[in-house]
């Protein structure tokens, strides 16, 4: 696959898990709204549907702890640890705007999802940063 | 912290890569530790300087 190139063993895996995830996230999150508009699901049905497409997207952050641990090449565990702290600053930042804005102004702040993306787009933006940075000085 | 892993990499005609492979490490960390913007471990200096037969205060100076 074309972005595991020059990627190590223990990244190779850890993308390959992580397609698997968000493959089986699209599909628990096509039945759970699937189930929840057309079955009319209640009480303990619904809380089922609600929580269910949650696990893959947990099993993606339990895999992100298995690769650092997994992680041979300690200068790409150094990246990725810095780009989770960079995510989790990012999401931290977000929760605290999102409470003070519901808590002083009343608004119904960010609409759900929203957390997880600032996240995963913390993370991302900075691999890219530092993949680029690093891109600028190889030599052959 | 300088070093002079590209000078010895090049002596021996390997790339990034090669060296990276050797050492199981990627080749951005090769091009990290080259460059001055990641000072290797202790156990993997002493991989380096095994892997070029020198000694680590060959490589690596303190700047």
């Amino acid at each position: 696959m074309l972005f595991c190139k020059g990627a190590t063993t223990a990244k190779k895996a850890y993308q390959r898990s992580v397609l698997q995830f968000m493959a089986a996230y699209a599909v628990v999150l096509f039945c759970s709204s699937w189930f929840v508009k057309h079955d009319g699901a209640e009480h303990f049905y619904l809380y089922f549907w609600s929580v269910i497409p949650a696990i893959p997207i947990i099993g993606v952050i339990f895999r992100m702890g298995k690769y650092l641990r997994e992680e041979k090449d300690e200068y790409q565990r150094l990246l990725t640890m810095q780009s989770i702290l960079v995510g989790t600053g990012a999401l931290l930042a977000a929760i605290v705007f999102n409470d003070f804005i519901r808590a002083f102004a009343k608004s119904p702040g960010l609409p759900p999802f929203w957390f997880f993306m600032i996240f995963c787009a913390g993370m991302g933006l900075t691999q890219a940063f530092l993949k680029f940075r690093n891109r600028s000085a190889a030599d052959d | 912290m300088t070093n002079r892993l590209k000078e010895f990499r090049q002596e021996k005609g390997w790339s990034q890569q090669e060296l990276g492979d050797r050492l199981e490490i990627s080749r951005q960390s090769v091009i990290a530790i080259e460059t001055g913007k990641y000072d290797p471990s202790l156990p993997l200096a002493f991989r380096l300087a095994k892997t070029f037969g020198k000694k680590i205060e060959e490589i690596f100076q303190d700047s």
